[in-house]
């Protein structure tokens, strides 16, 4: 009876263990995507955010890079799941605290999507660390960290 | 030392997800920035400024004339 009690919390813990591991499927070291959003029934989350200098008729990025030219035309394609009507928002920062440009777009999903967003500067960026932030209906969804080198 | 000027800095957005009241048709659009051109948001979304005629022709029933955009404008991309 005590070692039939002893492996069933064994049991309910390994499936604690499992559980929090899937949770944390979707972050990974300094950036991430993981916002969720409700709306009604339906949900929408952001699954993953993509850099690089130019991007696929699908909207996804040809060339995933985090190290970019003062010339480039900076990427970041947004994939969500989901079929709720959302508004997905970006903001591009220079050395942490100097905002470089913001940007949304309302989307009316019916499945997943991919949506870019991109920026140029005609005189070039500025070398330096940058970063990029995505939310979803306002809540933070992720976060990418990139460089400009000459 | 000085903060950097962003202010010229373009940006833009496009979706394979329909916009509002595009719920029944997937398509992509681009909202129109100030600075934008046909030729300069075929360049950013096809990579070719050549490409600009293709917005033009997609979108005759809002742009009279091809060299004058405004800003706020969506265009549907095609």
């Amino acid at each position: 009876m005590r070692t039939r009690r002893v492996s069933l919390l064994a049991l309910g813990c390994a499936s604690l263990v499992i559980a929090a591991a899937c949770g944390r499927k979707a972050s990974g070291g300094e950036n991430r995507a993981g916002g969720e959003n409700r709306a009604g029934t339906n949900t929408i989350s952001v699954t993953d955010i993509d850099l690089g200098r130019a991007i696929n008729a699908d909207l996804t990025i040809k060339d995933k890079t985090t190290n970019f030219r003062p010339s480039d035309v900076v990427y970041a394609s947004v994939a969500t799941e989901g079929a709720a009507p959302a508004t997905l928002g970006v903001r591009w920062t220079f050395n942490d605290n100097q905002v470089v440009d913001t940007g949304d777009r309302e989307i009316h999903p019916t499945g997943a999507t991919r949506t870019e967003f991109h920026i140029s500067k005609p005189d070039g960026f500025p070398v330096g660390h940058y970063r990029l932030e995505v939310t979803l209906n306002g809540a933070s969804a992720g976060t990418k960290e990139f460089e400009i080198q000459k | 030392m000085p903060n950097p000027d962003f202010s010229n800095v373009r940006g833009g957005s496009s979706s394979t997800a329909p916009d509002q009241g595009e719920s029944s048709q997937q398509g992509r659009s681009y909202t129109v920035k100030p600075g934008d051109s046909l030729s300069k948001i075929a360049q950013q979304v096809y990579g070719n400024m050549n490409d600009w005629r293709k917005i033009y022709d997609a979108n005759r029933d809002i742009i009279q004339n091809p060299d004058l955009i405004h800003p706020g404008q969506t265009l549907r991309l095609p």
